[in-house]
């Protein structure tokens, strides 16, 4: 008998918010706030969905590349043409029935 | 800014009580919506989750999402200075590096409050999958604890069969064996009595004891305790806290080793 790890069906979702906080930290909390980074609509939500955390996710994964000054959807075939496997969820979300809403990056309309 | 009233004080002495043993630091998340906490054991092998709702508490005010992390050992030492039926009151600024916690005794003729130091604390979230369970048993607590306590005089791991007959629990070590069956009863005259199954296809797992026994610290937070279970997932112990949220822990099951031998545990089940 071995004794399976929780880890093991609960997938770590180490991506939107402890990427923030650490950025957050290092800057001694004095880093220069993004516009609309207040209240309810601040960056570091953690209210938001599954899927835009996903999306998220997505966003902050360096190896694709950029995320500014394109939709989701570009950069995602950009890496798909790079042959860089970008996971499908995020196209499947993308070009699914939500996908117009959802095209946009973290940061379009902060920067 | 963080603030948080709790007249039932004790309510976070009990919560803490019950992870402390399991996790020695975890980050508390704060939002408008409430208090909540997940954190793993040292050996990734459970998950305590809670969660208690703004609209439990007394007042409730959190400006801005945080995540404050605490030694629970530190904290545990300072609630115990907390009467038990003091009126707790937390309070954080948003970029403090401080927790205030405030104890008024009902009569208001002693107020005192204790500044714990916030740690950074890297810690992943991890997602919980919306899960159909095979078996659901809800069970008291007390019962619970009794079953987790008297296998454990026998052996390590404990089988959690669920069939249409009931819920049994084996153990076996060098002693000998034991085996506790739990029956459906929802007509005992008493509420706290009664026993509950929900089955929708047999299903048995083997658990390590040592982490049930401690899940059990929980139990002066709710008359009973519901587990739940599907093939190969962790089973969950859900303490529903009235009025407030629950308390949950997730605790992965033993597996068979990769080299056969698999389908003659399953046919026990």
């Amino acid at each position: 008998m071995q004794q399976a790890r929780i880890t093991d069906n609960f997938r770590q979702q180490k991506n939107f918010d402890s990427i923030s906080r650490t950025s957050r930290d290092k800057k001694q909390q004095k880093a220069p706030e993004l516009p609309g980074a207040h209240g309810e609509a601040a960056v570091t939500n953690y209210d938001i969905s599954a899927e835009e955390r996903l999306l998220r996710a997505f966003d902050l994964a360096t190896q694709y590349g950029p995320c500014t000054g394109m939709t989701r959807l570009e950069r995602w075939q950009r890496a798909e043409q790079f042959g860089l496997n970008p996971p499908m969820q995020v196209k499947e979300l993308l070009t699914g029935p939500q996908g117009e809403q959802l095209n946009q990056c973290l940061w379009d309309g902060r920067v | 800014m963080f603030e948080a009233r709790l007249v039932q004080g004790n309510l976070l002495k009990k919560v803490v009580d019950a992870v402390k043993d399991l996790v020695t630091d975890a980050n508390f998340d704060c939002s408008s919506s409430g208090f909540t906490l997940q954190a793993m054991d040292n050996s990734h092998v459970s998950l305590v989750s809670l969660s208690l709702r703004s609209d439990g508490f007394e007042h409730f005010r959190c400006d801005r999402n945080m995540s404050m992390g605490m030694s629970l050992g530190n904290l545990a030492k300072i609630l115990k200075c907390a009467g038990n039926d003091d009126i707790v009151t937390m309070k954080a600024a948003d970029d403090g590096d401080t927790v205030t916690f405030m104890f008024e005794s009902p009569k208001e003729d002693r107020v005192s409050d204790f500044e714990l130091k916030l740690m950074d604390i890297d810690s992943e979230h991890l997602g919980i999958p919306d899960t159909d369970y095979a078996a659901t048993v809800t069970l008291p607590a007390a019962e619970y604890q009794r079953i987790c306590r008297d296998l454990s005089s026998i052996g390590d791991t404990v089988v959690i069969s669920a069939t249409k007959d009931g819920v049994k629990f084996s153990s076996s070590g060098d002693v000998g064996t034991a085996n506790i069956t739990v029956r459906q009863n929802t007509t005992a005259d008493k509420k706290e009595e009664q026993v509950s199954i929900d089955l929708k296809e047999p299903v048995a797992l083997t658990f390590a004891l040592r982490y049930l026994n401690s899940f059990a610290k929980a139990t002066p937070l709710a008359s009973h305790v519901s587990l739940s279970m599907a093939r190969d997932l962790p089973v969950m112990v859900d303490y529903q806290i009235s009025d407030m949220g629950h308390l949950r822990f997730y605790l992965a099951p033993k597996i068979e080793d990769e080299d056969g031998g698999d389908m003659e545990g399953q046919d026990e089940a």
